[in-house]
């Protein structure tokens, strides 16, 4: 089964290595689009079916957690998983995140082996075969 | 606010930063005056600023000369630095603040919550707000790497 991954992040470089980072993780991967903000990801999610979102948390006017709340409020879009990426540590922010319904978060600055193992967790190990080794052949050096 | 344990943090997590996304080692230069950055900088420099608010509240700041700035947004990207664009380096620029002023604060402590603003590029004629007088301290950074010098500052606001 191929996973439809949706980045939502403002920054146009880290949506590009957040891709390229997914795309090496060893899973097979469907498609994977980008949306600049909250509110073109929900268009987006609206639009067609998503597998998994990863999402900025630090964004302008729809932050990651406002737009897990957008999603929440929708039947459909509720059963998604989301992994927020932030920059932030605080144990108390984290526990926010996990309480408002996000699946897991990555901390930036954040390693390959890091979002796989994310990855693993919360849409499975890839089966056999499926790996596309360590991401050497994707140019994976950040 | 522990001015010592705060530049610890700040070292830490620039180390952190552009050793885990960049591949880049780096060594602080004591002393260094991050204006430097402007005034040596062959080809201009692009400055960028992210307010910040908590148990206390100012800005970051961070200097680094536009050729350094693209050849770290070629590596990021995994891009021949010919192709890179301004709008890609002014990404990374601000991509790159966010999370030094996000993991200093994570390391120094991690119990408190500080809530970041967003990084905007400075023009030149805003440059002037990076060394406001009226602060309550200032950290400056200088750093050395093999691809050049940058800076980074921390401003707490009174």
């Amino acid at each position: 089964m191929a996973f439809n991954i949706l980045i939502v992040d403002d920054s146009l470089p880290m949506r590009a290595v957040i891709k390229r980072t997914v795309r090496a993780s060893g899973f097979k991967v469907g498609e994977i689009l980008e949306a600049s903000s909250g509110a073109e990801a929900m268009k987006m999610l609206r639009a067609q079916w998503f597998d998994l979102v990863l999402t900025d948390y630090n964004m302008p006017e729809m932050n990651g957690m406002e737009l897990i709340d957008a999603m929440k409020k929708e039947e459909l879009l509720s059963t998604i998983p989301v992994i927020v990426i932030t920059t932030e540590g605080s144990q108390q922010k984290i526990a926010e995140f996990m309480e408002k319904g996000a699946a897991d978060f990555i901390q930036k600055p954040f390693t390959p082996e890091v979002i796989k193992q994310k990855l693993n967790r919360i849409m499975g190990e890839p089966e056999d075969g499926e790996a596309v080794s360590d991401g050497v052949d994707e140019g994976l050096d950040f | 606010m522990e001015k010592q344990s705060l530049m610890a943090s700040m070292k830490a997590s620039i180390s952190e930063v552009m050793e885990t996304m960049f591949f880049l080692p780096l060594e602080f230069e004591d002393g260094g005056d991050i204006k430097e950055i402007i005034r040596s900088a062959d080809g201009g420099t692009v400055a960028c600023k992210l307010a910040f608010s908590g148990p206390f509240s100012g800005f970051s700041c961070f200097l680094i000369p536009v050729k350094v700035a693209q050849g770290l947004t070629a590596s990021f990207l995994g891009e021949d630095i010919a192709r890179v664009t301004e709008e890609q380096t002014a990404g990374t620029v601000k991509e790159i603040l966010n999370m030094v002023t996000g993991k200093a604060f994570s390391l120094y402590d991690n119990q408190a919550v500080f809530k970041l603003g967003i990084p905007e590029i400075m023009p030149p004629t805003k440059w002037p707000h990076l060394w406001t007088k009226d602060v309550k301290e200032v950290m400056n950074l200088y750093v050395n790497t093999a691809d050049g010098d940058f800076g980074l500052g921390l401003v707490i606001l009174p």
